[in-house]
This record gives structure tokens, C-alpha cells and sequence, in this order.
């Protein structure tokens, strides 16, 4: 399922409630194709991950529509779309992003917890998953019990526990050591390899080597080439 | 795995606030509701057992501090005057029906087998005592017969000593709330044989009392066509060293001063209620706040603004449920358990309601806490459900 963007634009107030606006996303159109690693860089502020939040239907834009497959994501009422991103969409979002009062595992398993899907094979896509990324040993543990880098790999867990179509990660190697941010990147990879559409929002050089299509975002305008 | 399920039991200090507020709020409603449902129903028993329209006592026994004392709250007392009396009112106009009835206090020393009060009544002319003793006992008590209030230690078969005289236990009262439940009752022989007995023995003040020509109270219900105020004032006119009184207006002065009480007692609850919304609106309102980023994760992955709403609505009604049980059970030991302690901390009857009705309030003290928990929550459950997601994952990062 390709992700599509057509004249995408997202304008700020510059305070609430005032009509002086600020533009973030100049009008784009942009594909992020099924099977391919997109890397979107940029400096803070550049507009990258409020383009990352409106393709992943979490914030509506000023104008212009986002299109998952033939899924036309903002004409969709809420309920809707929130089962949309379940199933189809995951989205490792900036920082930390636990829930402290579950376990490791529980945290992983919270996209089908949610539509009460949490049955063995989940369970066992979890352990493949947590070995995957090395955190088999933390799955009964509490967040707070776990250090940055292993909360991240714990949600970009979370995010392709359902083998999303769509995976849309901002900067999931932000905080982490190089070994752990290669062993992020290839499990990034083979995600697209398997098929989804990934976008990764970074600032890390590190994730040029691993994209399939390289993008640069300056004042809310994407260069087609970061190089 | 229940999210809401498990935010209430992994977060116990949280967990812990919510509940002491929501027990505070039921126990509040609960123990209220039962302590003015109390009050006001022991008063009602007290007036129907009175059932009579004026009470003529000796001038001894007029002031209002002892006869409030002795025939409200039961206090063991005795005070007598001359049977002549008696004879002199029912010879007045105005009089309906006309009954006497004799005190005597037990007393605590070897003689007797406990100390109560010990109420004789004729059950020739009686209109007071038989109506309602004929409810737990049809039988017609012979000589040496009594019948034990409900709050005292005795049951039919046994024997109780008074002043040396044996006394076979025929039957037990149905609980009052009133002075009845710990007093004992006989006949005018038994009583006499006991007043002369305690006498004999120098345990009565009343040395040289001839107790076949004394009577404790007159009781009168007035004729037709007369008020009880005009018979009071004429009792009180015409025959000498005694004191008529109005019961019902004994009764409704204790009535207005228990109306007050109630009033108090309301007014406490709602303030605990305002009190307690409030708070709960706060800790509701903190708690999510607190946990805005754990929202807008669940929404990433999926969850609805409904479902947000739903998981604040689950934890709510959960801890609403724990709280206003346990605030509902405490209320209940404590009424149930201290009923007596209240009746004699606040010197008045004091009669809980029927197991229906209270359980009923019970039921409805919960609904109440869990509605007003709901309420609470609702309004965070909206203010969440609407949560910007976005912006709360939005680092520094743009």
C-alpha cells in the first residue's frame, strides 16, 4: 500500500484562537511507495515531523489530502480512521512513549490488545519481534525499569507488531548507540523489504546507507535528493 | 489484559486517593441518611407508643429535664402520688379513656438480676401498652409475668429476680427504638407486690408509700369535642400537687430540635458532596493530565476518542464501585454496630430502618457515589478524548 500526499499544506496560528498564521508545509505532494525505505532529513523546525503526523492521521492539515491506498485518510470520521491506523498504520512517534503501568510485553501488545486480538500468535510475533531486537530478556520488566534506547526498540516493537502496511518512524535512532541504532536501521529495512511503506524522519547521516529513496526537507519544502 | 484494570492496580497511591474520596462521599450520604432516617423514625415510634393525648404525673416528677428523662429516654426512675388523684381526674369532664401505670427502678445490688425500669399498667383501662404488646404477645399475663424489652438480655422461659421476687419471662418485645426496648413490664399485681417488696427491703425512697394507693402517671386520651389543652388546663386547675402535659407537645418540641439536627446533618452532607466533587474533579483532571503522553501513545496506535473515554469512564467506575462499597459497608457497621452508643450520645430514639429499606439505601448510597464519579470523570474523559496528539509527541524537533 503506497502512501500518497497531494497539495499538502499545514498552517499554525501563531496564537490560539488568532487568524495570523505561520505556514509549517508548504503545498507538497509526495509518495512514500510500498517495499522502500524513505528517509526524510532536515533540521528541526524543517517541518518534518509534522509532515510525518498528518501522513499518519494524526493531525489534520490546512489543505490538501492524504491518501493510504485508496483510503482517503481525513474523510474519515474518527472511529474509523483510529481503526485504520491499528491495522494498517505504525508509528514509532518521537521520545519516550510507554505506558508505565504495563509490562514490556503488554506495551508490545497493545495494538491488538486495543481490538482484543492479543491471542498466541500475537504473543508469538512479540517473542520474534523481542529477539529481533534484543530485548527478549526485558518483556516481563516495566518501563521504568528499562534505559532509552531499550524503550525505543520496545516501541518500534509496538509499532510492527500488527506488520503494518505503513510504518512511520520520527527519528527512531535519536539517543541510541551506534550498535544499537544499525540493529534499528536494519530492522527498519526489512520491514521494507517485506513490503510496507516506510518513512523514517532523522537527522542521523547514519540512515542514508540504509534508504531506498532519500529526501531533505527545508522550511516546509522537500528537495528531492538530500545529496 | 483490561488497561483501565490495570492503571487502577498499578497505580496505588492514585488508586488509593480516589478511593478514600469516593468511601468519603458514600459514607457521608449513607450514614447521614441512616442517622436522620434513624432519628426520625424512633421519634415516630416514640409518638405511637405514647398514644395518649396528655400525661398527668406528680408535681415532683413536672420538671421537663426529669420527666424527658424517665419517659423519653428511659432512665430507670420512679415517682408516685396518691391513688385518690387518679379517681379525681376521671371524674373530670372531658375525659375519654383513662389508664394508670406505675414505675419502679430496679436496683443494681443482688436483689435484682439487672437494673430497668419496671412499667405496671392495668389491662383493664390500658389503651397505650396493650396495642403493641399484643403484636409479639396474645397471651394474658398472670401474676409474677413479665415481658422484657427487646435490648435486654432475656428471653421467654427465663426467670429475672427483682427485689427477692422471682419473675417468669412470658414474652419479648419487638425493638421500639424508644425507653420500651430496655424496660420490663407486668401487671398492677406483679408491679405492686414489687413496689412493696423493695420497700420492705428500705431500697425505695418512698417509705411508708402504701403501693395498693399510688400510681406513677395518669394517662388520658380526651373525650370527643374536647381538645387536650382544655382537659390539660382543667386537670391542672383542679387537682392538686400533680402536672398534666400535652404529650404531642413534648413530643414536637423534641421534634423541632430534631428537625434542626437534621438540617445540620443535611447540610454537612451536601457540603461533603460539594467538597468531594470537587476533589474528585481534581484528581480525575490531575490524574489524566499527568498521563496526557500515555493518551495520545494509545491514540497512535489506534485507540478512538471514544475508547480514551472509555478507559478514563472503566477506571472510574472501578475505583467508584471499591470506594462507595467499602464507604457504604463502613457506614452500615457503624450505625448498625453503634446504634445504641447514638441513641444515648444524642439522648434521643433512635430506630434504623427495616433490612429492605436500608439495604435499598444502600444500594442507592452507591448508584449515587458511582454517578457522581461518572460525572466527574465524564468531563475528563471529553477533555481527554479531545486531547491534541500530535502536539503532545511533538518534541523539539520539528
Amino acid at each position: 500500500m503506497n502512501l500518497t500526499a497531494k497539495a499538502l499544506m499545514k498552517e499554525f496560528p501563531r496564537k490560539s484562537g488568532s487568524a495570523n498564521c505561520f505556514t509549517v508545509l508548504q503545498p507538497l505532494d509526495l509518495t512514500i511507495d510500498a517495499g522502500k525505505l524513505t528517509v526524510l532529513m532536515g533540521r528541526s523546525g524543517s517541518g518534518k515531523s509534522t509532515l510525518l503526523n498528518i501522513l499518519g492521521g494524526l493531525l489534520r492539515p490546512t489543505d490538501g489530502k492524504v491518501l493510504a491506498g485508496e483510503a482517503d485518510l481525513y474523510e474519515m470520521p474518527d472511529k474509523a480512521l483510529s481503526a485504520f491506523r491499528n491495522r494498517h498504520i505504525g508509528i514509532i512517534p518521537q521520545g519516550q512513549t510507554a505506558l508505565y503501568s504495563l509490562t514490556v510485553e503488554e506495551n508490545i501488545l497493545l495494538p491488538v490488545t486495543l481490538t482484543g486480538k492479543a491471542d498466541d500468535a500475537a504473543k508469538q510475533r512479540v517473542q520474534t519481534l523481542a529477539k529481533a531486537l534484543e530485548i527478549t530478556a526485558l518483556l516481563g520488566c516495566y518501563p521504568a525499569e528499562l534505559s532509552g534506547g531499550e524503550l525505543r526498540r520496545m516501541a518500534i516493537a509496538r509499532a510492527l507488531l500488527p506488520q503494518p502496511e505503513i510504518l512511520l518512524a520520527d527519528e527512531p535512532t535519536s539517543d541510541l548507540d551506534e550498535e544499537t541504532t544499525q540493529l534499528v536501521l536494519r530492522i527498519l529495512k526489512e520491514a521494507a523489504a517485506q513490503g510496507s511503506a516506510v518513512l523514517m524522519v532523522t537527522h542521523d547521516p547514519c540512515a542514508k546507507e540504509f534508504a531506498d529513496i532519500l529526501l531533505s526537507m527545508r522550511n516546509g519544502v522537500i528537495a528531492a535528493d538530500a545529496e | 489484559m483490561n488497561i483501565a484494570y490495570r492503571n487502577v492496580r498499578r497505580r496505588p497511591v492514585r488508586t488509593a486517593v480516589l478511593l478514600v474520596l469516593t468511601a468519603l462521599l458514600s459514607l457521608a450520604v449513607c450514614g447521614g441518611t441512616l442517622l436522620v432516617s434513624g432519628l426520625q423514625k424512633g421519634l415516630g415510634s416514640l409518638e405511637a407508643r405514647l398514644g395518649a393525648d396528655i400525661m398527668v404525673v406528680p408535681y415532683e416528677a413536672r420538671t421537663k429535664s426529669n420527666l424527658e428523662s424517665i419517659v423519653l429516654q428511659g432512665n430507670p426512675g420512679y415517682f408516685y402520688m396518691d391513688n385518690s388523684r387518679y379517681e379525681k381526674i376521671r371524674g373530670l369532664d372531658g375525659i375519654g379513656q383513662i389508664s394508670a401505670q406505675f414505675y419502679l427502678a430496679s436496683a443494681s445490688s443482688g436483689c435484682c438480676s439487672i437494673p430497668v425500669q419496671i412499667i405496671g399498667f392495668d389491662p383493664e383501662t390500658d389503651f397505650t401498652v396493650l396495642p403493641w404488646l399484643k403484636r409479639s404477645y396474645d397471651g394474658n399475663l398472670q401474676a409474677g409475668d413479665i415481658v422484657v424489652g427487646n435490648d435486654l438480655n432475656a428471653f421467654p422461659g427465663d426467670t429475672l429476680t427483682f427485689y427477692g421476687i422471682d419473675c417468669h419471662v412470658a414474652a419479648k418485645l419487638d425493638k421500639t427504638g424508644t425507653y420500651y426496648d430496655s424496660a420490663v413490664f407486668t401487671n398492677i399485681d406483679t408491679i405492686q407486690q414489687l413496689i412493696g417488696s423493695s420497700l420492705d427491703k428500705g431500697m425505695n425512697d418512698f417509705a411508708g408509700t402504701d403501693p395498693q394507693k399510688v400510681v406513677s402517671t395518669v394517662l388520658i386520651n380526651v373525650a370527643e369535642g374536647y381538645s387536650p389543652e382544655e382537659v390539660m388546663n382543667d386537670i391542672n386547675i383542679h387537682v392538686k400537687k400533680v402536672k398534666a402535659v400535652q404529650t404531642k407537645e413534648m413530643i414536637s418540641g423534641i421534634s423541632r430540635s430534631l428537625q434542626g439536627t437534621s438540617d445540620v446533618i443535611g447540610v454537612l452532607i451536601a457540603a461533603v458532596w460539594v467538597l468531594g466533587l470537587v476533589i474528585l474533579l481534581l484528581a480525575f483532571t490531575m490524574s489524566v493530565n499527568e498521563r496526557k503522553r500515555e493518551f495520545a501513545v494509545l491514540r497512535v496506535i489506534g485507540a478512538s476518542q471514544g475508547k480514551l473515554a472509555s478507559i478514563v469512564m472503566q477506571e472510574a467506575l472501578l475505583t467508584g464501585l471499591c470506594g462507595s462499597v467499602l464507604g457504604t459497608g463502613l457506614a452500615l457497621v457503624g450505625m448498625l454496630g453503634f446504634r445504641t452508643a447514638v441513641s444515648e450520645q444524642i439522648g434521643l430514639p433512635f430506630l434504623l430502618p427495616g433490612a429492605g429499606q436500608t439495604a435499598l439505601l444502600a444500594v442507592m448510597s452507591i448508584l449515587a457515589v458511582l454517578l457522581a464519579g461518572i460525572l466527574a470523570a465524564a468531563v475528563c474523559a471529553y477533555r481527554i478524548s479531545r486531547v491534541d496528539t500530535a502536539l503532545i509527541l511533538r518534541g523539539d524537533n520539528g
